[in-house]
């Protein structure tokens, strides 16, 4: 590691946090960041005031896809049900903090989703998403509620895709002075999980791709690094190539794109991996 | 032998002729194959091994030390090696009933090389299965029918989210399921603002989320259809991939026992089984970490659950077996069902099914002491039961006799072709004959084992190659013919008998051992006569403490006998004491006191419970010779009392009878017995002395104490003529008898020994019926008729003293 990778330390790190299933990953990858950079950690859950809105409509009914179930929508219960995804999100944290050492917070905000994340991104140098989820489901969702009633389909062997070994940390590289420090992390969260670093090269045109190219790997020093070149893409096309790489993690700096409601829904609806945001 | 006359010393002992010994010492003689005085026991078991039919299997009966084990180990062992090795027993898994172990029978060594080709397998399985479901074929397989069904749902979700959309009407996640709602600006309409909407708009909204709904909920019920449909798809292919894995491997194996149906049928059970439980190859491989419980592959639940327990195995058999079980046990005899703790509980399967002594005999001979088995509990019921039902069937106690109910295994019966050999004392022999129905249809054949065989010379010569047998087996020292001699005299001292042997082999060999070790120690090549002299006295001496302590106290006077000198109505009887493996004998002073009375001789040892039945019995006897002789014609107006002084323990027995008699003869006579001799013999109602047991000891403890005083040349003893053949005295007593110091008087009648005892005639009845003036007879006769006078003058008086009370 270069001396001018940490010309900008990382001090905060906020995680975005919902439902258990699927937190663990990002959970990781943050605390992994946070213990190599001796930051520090907070966790957020975000009650989403779309769902409360739902549940306050007096026709409201909740289907159960996997249980195959069906229950007429109250507010209290759902008040419930989101203190305990937050308590148990609370104590997901804590544990892996303590397992990794670093120190941390927790706390429940309510509001709009996207909203609420932009709020934290800003006030943190480096944000995670994976766990939370809008309240509207997308494409990934669907399919994702398919899994659960796949999962219980119970076979001696194990389909192919559950056992691809997880691929790279994957990082998005381009000429702004952040993409360093989102090097930097993807350099970090690699070497703490012992995985390639996958750099995806962020041009206008194929001319600088070499420059840019030969920039990061001169900053990465001996690691082993593997490149992409990707020309003006949009954030789907980000999620794209990192869900084809089966990335472990997506690294990028939070830029001005990036930072705006639209791009924050587009990675909540189409993220497979976790997502760490680098201020 | 004239009766009433001393025995000359050559009747005492019966020394072996060691001129009739052609060798030097017993390492030019060869070993004895056969065994010395026991046809009747050999044809015995002969017959019983010979014939192969149900019940014939054999009681050796006999007592300890006459080469009993011996013999039926060398016939068992020869006839077993002439006999093809029995099969192999192995129980296996019962895949539909676990609790019912299957047992499979395999020529001789199979069943090892089963158990070794099944590890092989399950070895192999290990890695072959795990590696099938690894594969890329199947994992591509399995993804595209798990694809395929997450294609087809998320197409119909998708499908209804559109339809949605198109409407305004978003899918919403919920913490537990999800929801549709109409939707406003890209967020859920507020509560406030849809009550705010007109009450058409309202409905309208609700009755498309409603009509969502109800697609939502067809689709719905779809599902555990689908699921049921792919989830039989994924078993298939699972079974498919199984079989693939595991086909070729167990086919070679059931190809190499296709000759063996049960076995072959197990294989192709075990086959099946695996594909529907082929989990447990998939679990951690040995190189991973050990379970909770510890365990690694090696004991997985495949490997028990598919392995092979051999609990009989013939491959190092060249034979038939034969098995002695030294501890016979019901477990050690009809095998067990172990168990392990797992997790705090006890549990058992077909693998922990341990054999028992039935099963390693079975095809062959079983060998049991009858004791040890009589004595260890349900093992002779359990062994009765096999017999019976010709199988072993394997049952804990406790499920055995109902007294537990838990779940356990029940192993399939295996048959059973036993024959069993019990070995054990008449005595148990005589006591299941008559307690145990039973027992008479299961051991048929007795081979009863002689305690003496005859001494001639030719089996003076055997008995010589039998010790010659004995040393050589024991890499001992040779003998040489004067201890051989010298053994075979003690052999007969051991019979009690001079023309007999006593068959107790392993007192001889306990002597030659005892007598090569002093060999050793006087540094001799060769055992000689001193040597098993020397073995002898030194037996005698390590047993013979309370021997002498007696002696002692007879020698103190602390216990009275007197032996010189005359007393009336005194007489020295002899008995025999047997302190564990050591017989001795002592005199006991027996005295008789009369008086007047209604002619019952009392016995005072039976009054206070000391006198057995046997002594009473001849006490009664000697009462009715009494009668019979002297009070036929008057009534026997006496009352005797007879006692054995100083005696505290029990007196058991007739032999003292004669000398009860003597002492009471002597009492009514009022002539004085000679208490230089002593007497045993017992006496039947006509006055003959009969023979007793232990003479050669008796005569040898009243010896003692003699010597001990100093001989007179008067002292001696009176036995009955009927046992002069079984002297064979000490060395010493006869050399006593030779030089005229001590005498053996051989007795037929009372009338000789009262004779011998008095110096008085005893008198015979003459022509009118009458004694003899001056004899004893005559003196007791009167005595009694004495007696029956003033017993009848006595009664007349009373009558008389009646008769005036009764006046007025």
């Amino acid at each position: 590691m270069t001396r001018a990778f940490t010309e900008r330390r990382i001090r905060r790190i906020v995680v975005a946090l919902g439902a258990e299933k699927g937190q663990t990953p990002v959970l990781e990858a943050a605390a992994e960041i946070a213990a190599t950079m001796e930051a520090e950690i907070t966790g957020l859950f975000i009650e989403d005031t779309n769902l409360l809105r739902l549940a306050e409509l007096p026709f409201a009914r909740e289907f159960s896809w996997s249980r195959r179930a069906e229950r007429d929508l109250r507010a209290a219960d759902i008040e419930h049900e989101l203190r305990a995804q937050a308590t148990a999100a609370r104590r997901a944290l804590e544990t892996i903090a303590k397992r990794e050492g670093v120190a941390w917070s927790f706390r429940v905000a309510r509001g709009h989703m996207p909203s609420e994340l932009l709020k934290a991104a800003m006030e943190a140098d480096l944000m995670a998403l994976g766990a939370a989820q809008r309240s509207f489901m997308g494409r990934s969702d669907i399919r994702g509620f398919a899994e659960g009633v796949t999962g219980q389909i119970q076979g001696r062997g194990r389909a192919g895709a559950a056992t691809k070994p997880a691929g790279p940390v994957t990082v998005v590289f381009d000429r702004l002075a952040a993409s360093m420090r989102a090097l930097e992390v993807g350099a970090r969260l690699a070497q703490a999980n012992r995985c390639a670093l996958r750099v995806l090269i962020v041009v206008g045109t194929h001319k600088s791709a070499d420059e840019l190219s030969a920039r990061a790997r001169e900053r990465l020093g001996h690691q082993r690094v593997g490149f992409k070149t990707l020309i003006r893409p949009q954030i789907a096309d980000l999620l794209e190539a990192a869900r084809d790489e089966s990335a472990r993690a997506l690294v990028l700096h939070a830029g001005k794109s990036i930072l705006e409601q639209r791009a924050i829904e587009a990675l909540l609806d189409e993220l497979s991996c976790p997502v760490l945001l680098v201020r | 032998m004239q009766a009433g006359k001393p025995l000359p010393s050559e009747a005492l002992y019966r020394a072996c002729d060691v001129r009739a010994f052609s060798f030097e010492t017993t390492a030019e003689l060869e070993d004895l194959t056969g065994i010395l005085g026991q046809e009747r026991a050999v044809e015995a078991i002969q017959f019983g091994i010979g014939l192969g039919r149900d019940g014939y299997n054999l009681f050796v009966l006999g007592a300890p030390g006459t080469g009993r084990h011996t013999l039926v180990r060398d016939f068992l062992e020869k006839k077993g090696s002439q006999a093809p090795a029995p099969p192999d027993w192995c129980y296996v898994n019962n895949f539909e009933d676990p609790n019912k172990p299957n047992a499979l029978e395999l020529p001789a060594g199979r069943a090892g090389k089963l158990r070794e080709d099944v590890a092989k397998l399950l070895e192999e399985l290990h890695t072959a299965i795990p590696a099938a479901f690894e594969s890329e074929d199947y994992r591509t397989r399995r993804q595209a029918v798990e694809e395929e069904f997450k294609e087809y749902q998320g197409r119909m979700l998708g499908e209804i989210q559109s339809r949605a959309q198109e409407q305004g009407i978003a899918l919403v996640r919920t913490p537990v399921g999800f929801a549709f709602a109409p939707v406003r600006e890209g967020e859920v309409i507020n509560p406030d603002d849809f009550q705010r909407l007109p009450e058409d708009e309202r409905q309208r909204v609700q009755e498309i989320i409603q009509g969502l709904e109800k697609e939502l909920r067809s689709a719905m019920q779809g599902v555990p259809k689908l699921v049921r449909e792919v989830r039989e798809r994924v078993r298939t292919l699972d079974r498919e991939t199984t079989m693939f894995a595991v086909g070729s491997l167990i086919d070679d194996v059931i190809a190499a026992y296709a000759d063996f149906d049960k076995v072959a049928a197990h294989l192709r059970s075990m086959q099946a089984d695996i594909v529907e439980n082929v989990e447990l190859f998939l679990g951690p491989g040995d190189q991973g970490p050990p379970s909770l419980t510890g365990r690694r592959a090696a004991d997985s639940p495949a490997v028990r659950r598919y392995t092979v327990n051999v609990v009989v195995d013939h491959n190092d058999s060249n034979g038939a077996p034969v098995v002695f079980e030294d501890h016979p046990t019901y477990q050690n005899l009809v095998g067990r069902i172990e168990h392990r703790a797992e997790m705090g509980a006890l549990v058992t399967d077909f693998s922990l099914i341990k054999s028992g002594a039935l099963h390693r005999a079975n095809g062959g001979f079983l060998v049991l002491d009858a004791r040890k088995l009589l004595a260890q509990p349900f093992a002779w019921e359990g062994l009765k039961q096999a017999l019976t039902a010709n199988q072993i069937r394997i049952e804990s106690l406790g499920q055995a006799f109902s007294l537990v109910s838990t779940v356990s295994l029940e192993p399939e019966p295996i048959p059973l072709g036993v024959k069993v050999v019990l070995i054990g004392e008449r005595m148990l022999y005589y006591l299941l004959q008559a307690h145990d129905p039973e027992f008479s249809n299961l051991f048929k054949v007795a081979a009863d084992f002689e305690d003496q065989t005859e001494r001639s010379e030719v089996n003076d010569q055997l008995f010589a190659r039998l010790i010659a047998t004995l040393s050589r087996r024991e890499e001992l020292r040779a003998l040489d013919r004067s201890a051989v001699a010298r053994l075979i005299e003690q052999s007969a001292r051991a019979a009690a008998d001079t023309e007999k042997l006593s068959m107790r082999i392993r007192s001889t060999a306990d002597l030659v051992r005892e007598a090569d070790y002093w060999a050793a120690q006087t540094g001799k090549e060769v055992i000689g006569v001193g040597e098993v002299q020397r073995a002898i006295d030194d037996k005698i001496r390590r047993s013979n403490r309370i021997e002498e302590r007696m002696r002692e106290e007879i020698l103190r006077d602390t216990i009275l006998i007197d032996t010189d000198g005359e007393k009336v109505g005194q007489i020295n009887g002899l008995s025999v004491i047997q302190v564990g493996g050591y017989a001795f004998g002592r005199p006991s002073r027996i005295t008789a006191r009369l008086r007047m009375g209604a002619g019952k001789v009392l016995d005072i040892e039976r009054e206070v419970d000391l006198g057995g039945p046997l002594h009473s019995k001849g006490v009664l006897i000697l009462s009715s010779f009494l009668g019979a002789r002297y009070a036929s014609d008057h009534p026997l107006a006496l009352a005797a009392s007879l006692v054995f002084e100083q005696s505290y323990g029990g007196v058991e027995g007739d032999s003292a009878s004669s000398a009860e008699l003597y002492a009471l003869l002597s009492a009514l006579a009022r002539a004085p017995i000679k208490q230089s001799l002593a007497v045993t013999g017992s006496v039947n109602q006509h006055g003959e002395i009969q023979a007793i047991g232990g003479v050669n000891e008796k005569i040898e403890g009243f010896f003692d104490v003699c010597e001990a005083r100093g001989l007179t040349g008067y002292q001696g003893v009176l036995i009955p003529a009927s046992n002069v053949k079984h002297l064979m005295l000490r060395r010493d007593v006869v050399e006593a008898a030779e030089a005229g110091r001590f005498q053996i008087y051989p007795v037929e009648t009372v009338d000789q020994g009262i004779e011998i005892l008095t110096d008085l005639p005893a008198g015979g009845r003459d022509a009118e019926g009458a004694f003899p003036e001056k004899t004893i007879n005559r003196r007791v006769e009167r005595r009694l008729i004495e007696f029956a006078e003033k017993r009848r003058r006595f009664a007349g008086a009373g009558a008389q003293n009646k008769n005036n009370d009764e006046k007025p």
